[in-house]
């Protein structure tokens, strides 16, 4: 959807919550592996076409994900553990160095894409409105 | 030979497959196996055009719809 990104509850259909995005949207999809408990996603931004990288990240159930602004919001991590047990997020050096330069119309893509990972994590109870925001302490 | 992630333009549908461990991934004019823990590309499958959206099927087995 061009502008907005909307959480659905399921099955009652009623909007939980509502990001905006950028006109230049971002193109995503998630699948959550139930069985093993992860959340995966995977997508780009338009305006980055056709050299846009692909961006990844894995989620897995029961961590507190939040995003690290400093980067851009290329990197999501858990909250409690470090990356590398949380490995929340596989994000390609490509990724930090596009969205580092500054380009509002990146940031903007950049913001849309991430709010879908948090979206569908709060839609499963997993995730708190605090855990979105300044990760740098993690760094 | 595997191919990393970073290499598919236009990455932007995705599902879990039937086999374990296994994501379904569309990108470009293709789609592609990702090996979920190294997150590394293993089969590709070239198409016509890019994908909007597809569904995967076990064996024998066939949907009633698309999505």
């Amino acid at each position: 959807m061009a502008g907005e990104i909307v959480a659905l509850d399921h099955p009652s259909c009623k909007s939980v919550a509502t990001w905006r995005v950028a006109p230049d949207h971002a193109d995503f999809s998630m699948a959550l592996d139930e069985a093993a408990g992860r959340l995966y996603g995977v997508g780009h931004a338009r305006r980055l076409q056709p050299a846009s990288p692909v961006f990844m990240w894995v989620a897995t159930a029961g961590l507190h994900l939040r995003r690290a602004p400093g980067r851009a919001g290329a990197i999501l991590h858990s909250k409690a553990r470090s990356r590398s047990e949380g490995s929340a997020l596989y994000a390609p050096p490509q990724i930090e160095r596009r969205y580092g330069h500054g380009d509002d119309r990146h940031r903007h893509a950049d913001a849309g894409m991430l709010p879908p990972v948090n979206v569908h994590a709060a839609a499963l109870g997993r995730i708190d409105d605090d855990d979105v925001g300044d990760a740098t302490d993690d760094e | 030979m595997s191919t990393p992630l970073s290499r598919l333009p236009e990455a932007d549908e995705l599902r879990v497959s039937t086999t374990r461990d296994l994501l379904d991934l569309g990108f470009g004019e293709a789609l592609a196996t990702v090996d979920a823990p190294s997150m590394t590309v293993v089969p590709q499958i070239k198409l016509p055009g890019h994908t909007e959206a597809f569904e995967g099927v076990a064996r024998g087995t066939r949907p009633s719809s698309t999505y």
